[in-house]
């Protein structure tokens, strides 16, 4: 039987990462889970919440073995400080990084199926002097990969064109090229990952009303019908460009896998006001399956045992539901 | 007030179910526990309109608002007469039918400009008719500065700064100035509405609301108005600052562009969804739907958005707040 062995990265150490991470070793797993973390943080937060976890050094030769309640593998990656929970120490940024390219390497080598990545503080690791944009990118150029950004829930499925972009630079960011790599990347990766056989891709238009056009707009004719007639002669099931005001609605979501937001803000709120539960966050287009928590690391939790790691959980299940379809593809 | 407001209603286009939604609407008898209501259009259309619906109102046509008799059982209309033409199709854009939706427009623009009636509510119109026309600059363009869009969805409200603007003509129009006149202007509007101290939310432009116009526009612009006095927040993280109003931390959000604002609008879904054009020196109300040309006639259109759009009216012009008011 095929058990998944699922890297999880704890991230910023001042945050509720490691503690969400260490709640969750006390449920039953249908896999494998290593943490990637300096042990002695693990050990002093299960303390601190008063957690009962026996942690034992992750062998990368052994074969996976289910997980066992309350029982966990480390890869121990060592802090430069001792961490203080709440307080952002910008000598503990190297520590995060190197987890994160731990956990993609285990990944890359075949020896983890998966990595979920818990929050990070994108800007103490800035001040550090790294230049990171966010796990997706830093995840991205380790594996030599284009990644495109997915979030999903039970009911709904969004993928972006455009991440983390000024508005401004949005419009002159979409050309025929990209569209083309990203839709061809959320279709392959539905089929491979997701086991979508054909999926449908509903894609939004860039202005109001989807152009209305020309008149309101010209992207939708110069750039983005074009290609996605382009792309329809390839095989790929394309609805569009839709007007992004009328595309969260039951008649098109019913009829598609997947909205293709050409911007972040035009299809991640609906995520958020729309009742449809926790989202997962998933990167797409890497050579490596990665999900991740869709929440910040609540600085002002860590430590408290307040934290609510409902996120992490779906963002695992997921991971191991994905390298099961993987491993069966 | 202890008058109620006069709110004119002009039907909308004849070939709709503008008429039959008003007619319907009417026949509950609630709108005049919020207003003194009173329709602008055609007295023959709107008799039609209540056989069709199969209901048993009397139209009155009345010369001037002074004139209505202000009992739900009797529908009072302002008829000019100018629509005559009898032989318009229900359920088919035509000229005549786009022309006088324009005069009607018209007329109730100078009703409500000369005070003989405290604000105005419009049924669905065919853009394509008055197209033909040659009339749709009638209906009232969204000019930042001057005009805005305000949508309601039960508890979540919003105000968009733009409208009908490719994105990326959207980040230079957006100034320090503009962002504090028309936080300034909604403020007044929704005190004017009965609403004591509103709590308005400002939504940023870029994903997390952190960039150069948050920076040296948007923020700037909110700093102003809170030096006015104003209780506002922002610039807010477009992904999360709709949920906050929905949740009831504010009244109103300020939106910055049309799909911000629409997409949160119509993805929550609430029924009774309505529209209102800020700008106007009186309060002009639109219903959310359109002409839903396939159920002309049948009496089956569903009035629910129309009664809902008559009674806010009523309840703002009078001081009242929202409907569903905290």
């Amino acid at each position: 039987m095929f058990i998944p062995r699922i890297a999880i990265t704890p991230g910023e150490p001042a945050g509720i990462g490691p503690d969400i991470c260490l709640q969750i070793c006390l449920l039953d797993w249908p896999c494998q889970l290593i943490l990637i973390a300096d042990i002695q943080l693990l050990t002093r937060r299960s303390k601190q919440l008063d957690l009962d976890i026996e942690f034992k050094m992750f062998n990368s030769s052994a074969t996976p073995t289910i997980h066992t309640p309350g029982v966990v593998h480390v890869h121990p990656v060592q802090l430069s400080n001792t961490e203080q929970c709440g307080a952002l120490d910008a000598n503990n940024s190297r520590y995060v990084l190197t987890t994160l390219e731990a956990a993609a390497q285990f990944c890359l080598d075949d020896i983890c199926s998966a990595v979920v990545t818990a929050p990070v503080q994108k800007n103490i690791i800035n001040e550090a002097g790294f230049n990171f944009t966010g796990h997706t990118e830093f995840l991205a150029d380790y594996c030599h990969a284009y990644p495109v950004m997915m979030l999903l829930t039970d009911k709904l499925k969004v993928a972006l064109t455009t991440t983390h972009i000024p508005l401004s630079d949005v419009s002159d960011t979409i050309t025929p090229a990209l569209l083309t790599d990203v839709i061809n990347i959320v279709n392959h990766d539905l089929k491979q990952t997701f086991s979508i056989k054909q999926p449908r891709i509903a894609v939004c238009g860039l202005n109001p009303h989807a152009g209305e056009a020309g008149q309101l707009g010209h992207e939708e004719l110069q750039t983005i019908i074009p290609t996605l007639n382009g792309l329809r002669k390839t095989g790929i099931r394309l609805t569009g460009p839709l007007p992004a005001d009328t595309i969260f609605t039951p008649k098109i979501l019913e009829q598609h896998d997947v909205v293709l937001g050409m911007y972040h803000d035009q299809v991640l709120p609906t995520l958020k006001y729309s009742g449809f539960g926790d989202a997962i966050n998933v990167t797409l287009g890497l050579p490596i399956i990665r999900t991740s928590v869709d929440h910040g690391t609540a600085l002002d939790l860590a430590g408290t045992g307040k934290a609510n790691p409902d996120s992490l959980k779906a963002a695992i299940t997921l991971a191991i539901d994905l390298a099961t379809k993987k491993q069966h593809a | 007030m202890s008058l109620k407001p006069t709110v004119a209603t002009m039907i909308g286009d004849p070939a709709g179910i503008g008429p039959e939604v008003v007619a319907k609407a009417w026949a509950t008898g609630e709108l005049h526990d919020y207003c003194q209501p009173v329709l602008i259009g055609s007295q023959l259309v709107m008799q039609r309109a209540v056989k069709d619906c199969g209901l048993s109102l009397k139209v009155n046509k009345v010369a001037s608002v002074k004139d209505i008799q202000n009992d739900p059982a009797i529908i009072d209309i302002i008829d000019s007469g100018k629509f005559d033409d009898e032989s318009f199709k229900l359920g088919l854009d035509n000229e005549s039918c786009g022309q006088i939706s324009a005069d009607w427009l018209d007329e109730m623009d100078q009703l409500a400009l000369a005070g003989e009636v405290n604000a105005t509510v419009m049924a669905p119109i065919s853009s394509v008719s008055m197209k033909m026309a040659g009339v749709l600059d009638k209906v009232i363009n969204m000019e930042p500065g001057h005009s805005y869009l305000f949508l309601i969805s039960g508890p979540l409200r919003v105000m968009h700064l733009t409208d009908h603007l490719p994105l990326r003509d959207v980040c230079d129009l957006i100034t320090a100035d503009l962002v504090s006149t028309s936080i300034s202007q909604l403020n007044k509007a929704l005190i004017s509405w009965g609403i004591e101290k509103p709590r308005i939310a400002v939504a940023g432009l870029n994903p997390h609301a952190s960039g150069k116009e948050e920076d040296e526009e948007i923020t700037p612009g909110v700093e102003q108005a809170k030096a006015q006095g104003i209780n506002v927040e922002g610039p807010i993280a477009p992904d999360s600052v709709f949920r906050h109003c929905i949740d009831g931390h504010y009244d109103v959000v300020l939106a910055m562009f049309h799909d911000q604002g629409h997409i949160a609008i119509k993805t929550w879904g609430f029924s009774g969804n309505c529209a209102l054009i800020m700008g106007p020196p009186y309060l002009h109300m639109s219903v959310a739907h359109g002409t839903a040309y396939d159920l002309a006639g049948t009496g089956q259109a569903d009035h629910s958005m129309m009664l809902e759009a008559i009674k806010l009216t009523g309840n703002l012009a009078a001081g009242n707040g929202f409907l569903n008011n905290r």
